[in-house]
């Protein structure tokens, strides 16, 4: 179920960097298609009834279903890789907003 | 040693000249300059990562394809290092980065990892672009690289659900075995082929180049346009080649926006007044032509024409972006006659820009004859015709603008070029016309670029 | 079995809607707090498809780090607009 609204995100994602014409707003934009997209891909190696691929004293047989873990391996990266690319686009607004004054797009003056 | 030196050592290095800046341009020149000098030590082979087997672990694969892409793009980067030193030291560490992620992109066999690196470079490209002071531009590269990546992300997990590895060679295998179609594939393969495309510029992906390129300094123009096209070109041609079958249909429509970008690239170049933007159009319509040639599997030679778009975009934009630094304009008009009063950085302008409009004599001649030979034995006339056409475009715009650069005028405006642009664009232009005259050389790499994909490829 | 399943149709349209109210909410602060909200939903979601590593990750970064990041641009930026 929830890969269908991880889908409807990523779409959110794209209208809102198509359709917002501020900086903040596009970053922002940026961030909910990636969430979606991390959900996406946590739901590709979700196995119906399996437990989290984590051996404990509890669970320390190989006859358990267990979810695939390399997709959640993969989202730990994009995460991170993701923070990554906010905090360089926020310094880059930063710098936009300290050279015209304003975060909309619209209003700055063309070079 | 292993190749994998290539990215642990600028890695490394990246992480200690955040403690000293003072050194940091040092390291960065000698991080460099080790690189291209250990590149001819390591032995070909594939590379494990941490103990784990090839379709478990993330592999490095070290073959004749990737070395020549390493030679190359780590010699360009050390030259474009080189010409423009003194921008350099602001952004030591993320070129650093940069190095690191260029290798990588080119050794990595394991696609998840591919995703990595393009992330890694991107970011080292976003930040080296800040150095034009155009923070609107960087901002639209931002957001369309990040966008593009997220694409690539979506195409990479679709594929890992249908197919089970993330391994390149293993998927080619697994993916012929398990008679995966082709029609099936092309979703995975769309996605994709959008999130590189950004990166390599192709037609309806490539609205930052012009904010990026159109204003870039000396930095930035040779290394965003020369030494990143190229490797971003490399790593299509090994998707292309080693992992997708791409059927024909498909193969027709991408076939058909591609020739599309080159008759637009083209066309803009020819309308635009500006230097560096008839440059920029042109180096998209040459990306598109890179990528068809990959697609229709004329690999051998497609390597040859990454490595004289290379050469000669070095060239052309490290001349290009020094000038417009210095004289603050790149209107063609307002540089009238600048050649004549220099004239070594004018034979090299003129001999690369021949060579890109591939005319005989120079490197870029040799590559597109062959080109055509082989399109000519597959008896695709559409798109001979449009490199031919395409051909004789460039060369009117290109003598055009050349006819205006050497134009004798008094009061041309002077400009001291120093000496270590002087030496690298003579040095690369005489490689170019060498090339160009003395082809067993190129005969023979072509001939073991093909023997690569012939015995793991998929034809 | 059945909680899970309702469980999990909130959380996906709680996640929807939230995404579109922080795109199209005038006020930036307010959309960078729906934002941080819609992160935690997520986590959520991460919990119920069995990746609780991936929810504490994302709990901390996404939800925390990103959320002040955001913020401290907000509030620099604003501390540049009282000066000028």
């Amino acid at each position: 179920m929830l890969q269908y609204a991880a889908i409807v995100l990523i779409m959110l994602g794209l209208y809102g960097i198509l359709t917002q014409r501020n900086v903040i707003k596009i970053i922002l934009s940026l961030n909910i298609m990636e969430i979606g997209l991390n959900l996406f891909i946590i739901s590709v190696g979700y196995v119906t009834d399996g437990i989290a691929p984590i051996m404990t004293t509890n669970h320390n047989t190989n006859s358990l279903i267990y979810v695939d873990p390399l997709p959640q391996a993969l989202v730990l990266t994009a995460i991170v890789i993701g923070v990554g690319t906010t905090a360089l686009g926020l310094a880059i607004a930063k710098n936009i907003y300290s050279k015209y004054g304003t975060f909309e797009l619209d209003e700055m003056e063309e070079e | 040693m292993s190749a994998v030196l290539l990215i642990a050592v600028p890695l490394l290095a990246a992480f200690i000249s955040i403690l000293n800046k003072k050194l940091a341009p040092v390291l960065l020149l000698l991080v460099s300059l080790f690189n291209i000098v250990s590149i001819f030590f390591y032995s070909l082979g594939t590379i494990t990562i941490g103990g784990f087997e090839a379709p478990y672990g993330i592999s490095l694969v070290l073959d004749n394809y990737s070395l020549i892409g390493l030679i190359v793009i780590n010699i360009a980067f050390f030259l474009v290092l080189l010409i423009s030193y003194e921008k350099v030291k602001k952004v030591a560490t993320v070129l650093l980065v940069a190095l690191a992620g260029l290798n990588g992109l080119l050794l990595t066999g394991d696609l998840f990892n591919l995703f990595v690196f393009i992330e890694v470079s991107g970011i080292a490209a976003y930040l080296i672009s800040t150095t034009n002071k155009k923070y609107v531009a960087t901002f639209n590269y931002l957001v369309i690289g990040t966008v593009g990546s997220s694409f690539y992300l979506l195409g990479l997990i679709i594929l890992y659900a249908m197919v089970g590895t993330l391994n390149m060679s293993d998927m080619a295998l697994r993916i012929s075995s398990e008679g995966i179609s082709a029609a099936n594939l092309s979703l995975p393969f769309l996605f994709m082929f959008i999130g590189l495309g950004v990166e390599a510029k192709l037609l309806p992906f490539n609205s930052w180049v012009k904010g990026i390129l159109g204003n870039s300094n000396k930095l930035v123009g040779p290394m965003i346009a020369s030494v990143y096209a190229g490797t971003i070109s490399l790593v299509f041609g090994r998707i292309l080649t080693s992992v997708f079958v791409v059927s024909d249909r498909l193969g027709l429509i991408l076939t058909v926006i591609l020739l599309v970008g080159i008759v637009a690239g083209e066309t803009m170049a020819f309308a635009s007044t500006k230097l560096r933007e008839i440059l920029l159009y042109s180096s998209i319509a040459q990306a598109s032509l890179v990528i068809i040639l990959f697609l229709e599997g004329i690999t051998g030679w497609a390597v040859m024409m990454v490595i004289a778009n290379v050469i000669s975009k070095l060239v052309l934009f490290a001349i290009a972006s020094y000038t417009s630094d210095e004289l603050k304009t790149d209107e063609v008009d307002n540089l009238k006659g600048i050649f004549s009063k220099n004239k070594i950085i004018g034979v090299a302008f003129t001999i690369a820009s021949l060579s890109v409009s591939g005319l005989p004599l120079f490197m870029g001649f040799v590559v597109k004859m062959n080109v055509l030979t082989s399109i000519f034995d597959g008896e695709d006339y559409l798109l001979a015709a449009v490199i031919l056409l395409t051909s004789i475009v460039e060369g009117v715009y290109f003598v055009r603008v050349l006819i205006k650069l050497w134009y004798n005028k008094e009061d041309a405006k002077t400009i001291n070029y120093n000496f270590v642009i002087k030496y690298i664009v003579s040095v690369l232009a005489v490689l170019l016309i060498v090339f160009g005259t003395y082809t067993t050389v190129l005969n023979d790499q072509v001939e073991t670029v093909n023997e690569v994909f012939e015995i793991g490829g998929n034809e | 079995m059945e909680l899970i399943n309702y469980v999990e149709i909130v959380v996906g349209v709680l996640l929807i809607v939230l995404a579109f109210l922080a795109i199209n909410s005038k006020s930036l602060i307010k959309a960078v707090m729906f934002l941080s909200s819609m992160s935690m939903m997520s986590v959520i979601g991460f919990v119920l498809m069995k990746a609780p590593d991936v929810a504490v990750t994302e709990a901390v970064i996404g939800s925390g780090l990103v959320t002040s990041l955001f913020v401290f641009t907000l509030l620099s930026v604003r501390k540049v607009g009282n000066k000028a």
